[in-house]
């Protein structure tokens, strides 16, 4: 019988089964539930929005039936609290496990993977279809600065490159602007440029936010590894539905972005640098900027 | 009879389905199965019996099956039209 683990004792007991399994108890969750035999805990999850985190079974209890509980709990709870499709990131070990839960493989790097219970994804393409457009087509991530007239300028340069440009958004990014703010002020910017689409990843952008870490050891770099699952899953179901042949980058970017180019450009997918040297629009605007 | 709002039945335990039924513009059935390959016309049939029967119009049915018969796909298919407030 599944419960809901929320007095200290549970939770610690919890902590106890999830660090057993070599994972790392991370807290942040909105559900964490667990399976007891015989008065001890021998099945353990929990739930963070839309993501399945920290599952955990007894080694001794494995292969029988106590993950399928553990996630129908936890997908419930999840269907409840109003989320249509669940994530779930762990070791590539256990992609098969929950596949054989009906889950879908959206994303495979070597120390992560991604998968997604219910149609999700394939909604959000569907729901996104209008936008594709024929030809050798462009993308260009902007992170959650505010809009500047650096991210214009690199836009112009980009855009004149390729057919059609996508600029991609997502609420996943860290900002210090709530998203509708956001995403208007990046259509309003572009709103003139006729080959300018702005594409709103949701949560199929795989922000440093939501990426749990529970599977992953305390010295492996948890920045590269979210870096590299996010590219692999743009450059392998995302691009391919958009046409996107090129990615551009703004100069000056971080070691993350060089893990992604490289599995960008094992998808295919050319990667160029706009060098800009006024206006990074990996840095904040400079002072006096309107924001 | 029109779904009012979300409902949900069943687990994803081997040889059960968990069914989702929500509001939409038209009929659709969604199938996921482990043995969708040899079943989902006989899943799909069932599933289309049962909304017949109770006359269901403007939903979508997501299906998440793992080998369930017939008896238990109708069993949660009900049980989720009841708890969607698709059923007298």
């Amino acid at each position: 019988m599944i419960a809901n683990l929320i007095a200290p004792a549970d939770v610690a007991a919890a902590r106890r089964l999830i660090e057993s399994c070599g994972l790392s108890f991370q807290p942040g969750f909105n559900d964490l539930v667990g399976i007891h035999e015989e008065g001890s805990l021998v099945a353990v999850g929990a739930r963070a929005g839309r993501v399945l985190k920290m599952l955990a079974i007894a080694p001794a209890q494995r292969g029988g039936s106590l993950l399928g509980e553990i996630v129908s709990g936890l997908v419930t709870r999840g269907i409840e609290a109003g989320f249509d499709a669940l994530l779930v990131f762990t070791k590539p070990a256990f992609a098969c496990s929950f596949e054989a839960l009906n889950f879908t493989l959206l994303a495979a790097g070597e120390k992560a993977v991604l998968l997604e219970f219910g149609n999700g994804f394939k909604r959000w393409l569907a729901a996104n279809s209008d936008w594709r457009r024929a030809g050798i087509n462009g993308a260009l991530m902007l992170n959650g600065t505010p809009f500047s007239p650096g991210h214009r300028q690199l836009i112009e340069t980009a855009a004149r490159r390729v057919d059609h440009l996508y600029v991609l958004v997502s609420a996943e990014d860290p900002a210090p602007l709530p998203f509708p703010d956001r995403w208007r002020l990046v259509g309003d910017g572009v709103r003139d440029m006729a080959n300018v689409v702005v594409l709103d990843l949701a949560h199929y952008r795989i922000g440093a936010a939501s990426f749990p870490t529970y599977f992953l050891k305390a010295d492996d770099p948890v920045a590269q590894i979210r870096a590299e699952l996010d590219a692999t899953l743009f450059a392998s179901r995302i691009a391919p539905f958009f046409g996107i042949a090129r990615c551009f980058a703004g100069a000056g970017s971080g070691a993350d972005d060089a893990a992604m180019a490289l599995v960008l450009q094992a998808h295919g997918i050319e990667v160029s640098v706009i060098p800009n040297p006024d206006c990074d629009p990996h840095c904040n605007p400079p002072p006096g900027d309107k924001q | 009879m029109k779904i009012q709002r979300k409902g949900q039945a069943g687990t994803m335990q081997s040889s059960d389905l968990m069914v989702i039924v929500e509001p939409a513009d038209d009929l659709v059935i969604e199938i996921e199965s482990t043995v969708k390959k040899q079943f989902e016309h006989l899943i799909r049939a069932k599933l289309e019996q049962v909304l017949a029967k109770h006359g269901t119009e403007g939903a979508r049915i997501s299906v998440n099956d793992r080998g369930a018969l017939d008896y238990a796909i109708e069993a949660r298919l009900e049980t989720a039209l009841r708890r969607a407030g698709g059923l007298s």
